[in-house]
């Protein structure tokens, strides 16, 4: 979902400029509206003037023709009088005479306004008038006389007659210029109205642009607006959504502690709906006893203060179970600063607390002795194990610089690596110190240390190694002691083997010149008896050699090397046999692996081992060596059978040890110290060495070496 | 052999018997008409720096020294040492004859520049073949700087 800012709705222009220049056209259509509807008034108005005055004219001309005809039979009446002297006729007349007199008022009336035409009316009146005496003479004449009229009478008429034109004239006069008036008036109304039709059809026409601009407009503003209200809604219920899907619970209060509003993931925590909540029920509600006081203490401050930090409360859930939490909250005031509502934030410390309980636990059952320590040189927080190992109580070693508990001839070291590693950040691996105790003894403890120089302090762990201390110095002086034995006996072996010997050539020596130099004076009894005494002294010089040689095997130091164990084998038999005797001596060496081992003392085993076979099997007819080796749970074992003399199983324990032999010096001879090599090499190589035998069935010796790469090359 | 040149062989030995037994050998296989036995390291010393006693002999080293290593007072280390550090002595072979086979013995006479180093065997017949045929190598036919 593409992100949405509401404040860029409106596409570039701002709403209110759109809204004003839409007004702007929309009070521009009004007032061309207005000018039309008063154009179109005036022009209505002037329509039925027109008419008023057609009608007006029309009246004119009627009343006139009517007053022009009433006159006429005025005349003729009064003139058949005064032929016939018809008095009804005159009577007519005089009727007639009054009706004209009546419609030439009527114009009068009708033309009030036009003062020629008043004028005219006066005339015409005065015209009618003197008509009138003129006729009225001769009617007199005629009543008097009765005849016909004289001569006087014939100028009257004459008169009468030129009187009657004038005003019939008049008469045409006025209705002309009625008419002409009329014509007037009707062009005078046909330019207005033309203009006034022209005004109304570009006015409709600029109003209609105008608000058709203007509606355009405010269709474009009303679009953008419903797109950004579309907008604002999703982007509503996306902050609905994070809201009330927050990893942490929301709730806001009144001020009276109610909650107002509360988050979905809150509500889970608490197993309550949100009907059961909202509005009706008190944050309070929701806490621990021991939490309740926190929060209501909290609440008012807050209040007043605005903001809360972190509050550590315990929440009890719908079903009983409680949930340790962290608050914080903020106050939501309105413009006058009164409290409206406060907005909480609250995380779920299950998690952390149970952190916390493991941290706790792996400090205070440590059997180390752990602690932070501040760069002021006093500790901040130890684990029980002080109290047990040194009998201080905590709060003991705590009131003290811990130097002042550092043995004085460590102070020195002790505070250089403190203050070094608070210096440089680094850690502090296996120092060690000796710590004064409640009883005044001390104990040796190893520290490994690390700095957070940033904050100050040092966590650390020390070990108690006070026994470990006087076992390794205990085991310093046995090894320093067996050190000196060796040397001892390092010396003793010397001496044996230059102070014994030399008597032992003596003895053999000069029995040697005794049976040289007096050989004639000695008899033969006397000649074996010398041969004896030498024969023992050099079997002694043999037994003193060997017995040196055994103790050198083994405080020889082992340097181990790859070693071809076939062709070292092959090699020792070729010198053990001797080429006349290797006739009748048949031996074989099968594939045997190489070894990884000391080759001095390897190539001892394979002298003994095969100088034993040889001796043993010298006395057979055909006798026969054999050397190979076989692997047994991956371990080289590798032996040399003869098919010699043999010996009885029972006493196979007594082989390996030195000076014991299972055959007579007469029958085969030897010191009894070969094995007991053979032993010795392949034990301190890690190895064992074992025999199966069967009296005058022959022997095989086994041995294995144990070492790295023993097992390979088994070509 | 009379006639020849003496050749003489100085023997440092403590032990009467291998003294006696190491002279018979010398004697028997007829390499030297002079051996010079002294007993201690301090008296061979003398006798090849010609001190003391030996103040008055004439000049001239002997063809070989015959050592024994365990020696009072000075013993035969000392005295390898003192004779190959020594410009005038360096060129004598010097041939160590000791009872037993120690191999920091070995290791520190080689170091110091022994000529040979020689175990004493307890059979006698391999005694006098031993001392004979070091004798006869390193006096008759060695050749050293004059």
């Amino acid at each position: 979902m593409p992100e949405f800012d509401p404040r860029r709705s409106g596409a570039g222009r701002a709403p209110a400029a759109t809204l004003r220049l839409a007004g702007t056209g929309l009070g521009a259509a009004l007032l061309l509206m207005m000018v039309i509807a008063a154009v179109g008034a005036r022009s209505m108005l002037e329509s039925a003037e027109r008419s008023a005055w057609v009608e007006h004219t029309l009246e004119v001309l009627a009343a006139s023709e009517n007053a022009r005809a009433l006159l006429n039979r005025v005349e003729i009446g009064q003139r058949e009088y005064l032929i016939t002297g018809d008095a009804w006729r005159l009577t007519r007349s005089e009727i007639l005479q009054r009706e004209a007199g009546a419609a030439i008022s009527l114009v009068g009336r009708l033309t009030a306004e036009i003062p020629r035409q008043q004028e005219r009316v006066r005339e015409l009146t005065a015209l009618v008038v003197e008509r009138q005496e003129i006729a009225s003479a001769l009617i007199e004449e005629k009543r008097r006389s009765g005849t016909a009229p004289g001569r006087a009478d014939v100028a009257r008429e004459r008169r009468s007659r030129t009187v009657m034109d004038s005003t019939r004239e008049l008469l045409d006069t006025m209705q002309k210029e009625e008419r002409a008036l009329l014509e007037q008036r009707s062009a005078d109304l046909q330019v207005n109205r033309e203009f006034a039709l022209a005004l109304v059809i570009f006015g409709s026409v600029s109003a209609m642009l105008v608000l058709l601009g203007a509606f355009a407009l405010l269709r474009r503003e009303i679009s953008e607006r419903l797109r950004a209200e579309a907008a604002l809604a999703r982007y509503a219920d996306e902050t609905d959504d994070l809201y009330n899907r927050a990893p942490c619970g929301y709730h806001s209060l009144d001020a009276r502690g109610v909650i107002v509003r509360i988050n979905d993931t809150e509500l889970a925590w608490l197993g309550y709906a949100r009907d059961e909540v909202v509005g009706k029920l008190l944050f309070r509600d929701f806490l621990t006893p021991d939490s309740r006081g926190v929060f209501e203490r909290s609440f008012e401050a807050q209040k007043q203060s605005g903001v809360v930090p972190n509050l550590d409360l315990t929440l009890v859930r719908k079903d009983g179970t409680t949930l340790p939490v962290s608050s914080s909250a903020s106050v939501i005031r309105d413009s006058d600063g009164r409290y409206v509502m406060s907005r909480s934030t609250v995380f779920d410390l299950t998690e952390r607390s149970r952190l916390q309980q493991d941290l706790d636990r792996i400090f205070e059952l440590s059997q180390d002795l752990v602690c932070v320590a501040g760069a002021d040189g006093h500790m901040k927080r130890l684990s029980p194990a002080w109290e047990r190992v040194l009998g201080h109580t905590v709060e003991e070693v705590i009131a003290q610089p811990f130097i002042d508990l550092v043995h004085p001839d460590d102070r020195e070291a002790t505070l250089a690596a403190f203050d070094h590693q608070l210096d440089s950040g680094e850690s502090v691996i296996s120092f060690e110190n000796r710590y004064r105790c409640k009883d005044g003894s001390y104990r040796v403890l190893l520290w490994n240390s690390t700095p957070v120089p940033r904050d100050g302090c040092v966590y650390a762990s020390a070990r108690d190694i006070t026994e470990r201390k006087r076992d390794e110095e205990a085991l310093l002086a046995a090894m320093q002691a067996s050190e000196a034995s060796n040397h001892e006996l390092e010396a003793f072996s010397y001496s044996v083997s230059h102070d014994l010997r030399a008597p032992l050539r003596a003895i053999d020596g000069f029995s040697r010149i005794l049976e040289q130099d007096f050989a004639e004076k000695i008899d033969a009894e006397g000649h074996r008896l010398l041969g004896v005494i030498r024969r023992s002294a050099q079997r002694m010089g043999q037994l003193i050699d060997d017995l040196l040689e055994f103790s050198r095997v083994g405080r020889k130091a082992l340097s181990r090397r790859r070693i071809d164990m076939r062709a070292m084998a092959d090699e020792v038999l070729r010198e053990l046999v001797p080429a006349d005797t290797a006739k009748q001596t048949s031996w074989q060496v099968g594939s045997l692996p190489d070894a990884l081992a000391d080759p001095a003392l390897v190539r001892q085993v394979w002298a003994n081992l095969l100088s034993n076979a040889v001796k043993f099997s010298g006395h057979r007819e055909q006798p026969r060596i054999e050397v190979g080796s076989r692997n047994e749970n991956g371990e080289a074992v590798y032996f040399v059978r003869d098919n010699g003399a043999g010996f009885s199983m029972q006493h196979s324990n007594k082989l390996f040890r030195v000076f014991q032999r299972l055959h007579g010096d007469d029958e085969f001879p030897g010191t009894g110290v070969g094995l007991a090599i053979v032993e010795r090499v392949v034990s301190r190589h890690g190895g064992g060495a074992w025999a199966e035998s069967l009296p005058d069935g022959g022997s095989t010796f086994f041995f294995t070496l144990r070492g790295k790469g023993e097992a390979d090359g088994d070509a | 052999m009379a006639t020849h040149e003496p050749i003489e062989i100085l023997l440092a030995e403590d032990n009467s018997a291998d003294a006696e037994l190491a002279l018979r050998a010398l004697r028997d296989s007829r390499i030297s008409n002079t051996v010079i036995w002294v007993k201690d390291g301090n008296e061979a010393l003398d006798y090849v720096l010609r001190r003391a006693a030996y103040r008055d002999r004439a000049t001239g080293n002997p063809r070989l020294v015959l050592l024994d290593l365990k020696m009072p007072k000075v013993d035969g280390l000392e005295v390898l040492r003192a004779l190959k550090s020594d410009e005038s002595t360096r060129s004598i072979p010097v041939v160590v004859m000791t009872s037993s086979h120690e191999e920091r013995d070995l290791v520190e006479t080689y170091r110091l520049g022994v000529n040979s180093y020689i175990v004493k065997p307890v059979d006698f017949e391999q005694f006098v073949a031993v001392v004979a045929s070091a004798g006869y190598y390193w006096s008759v036919v060695n050749k050293v700087p004059a």
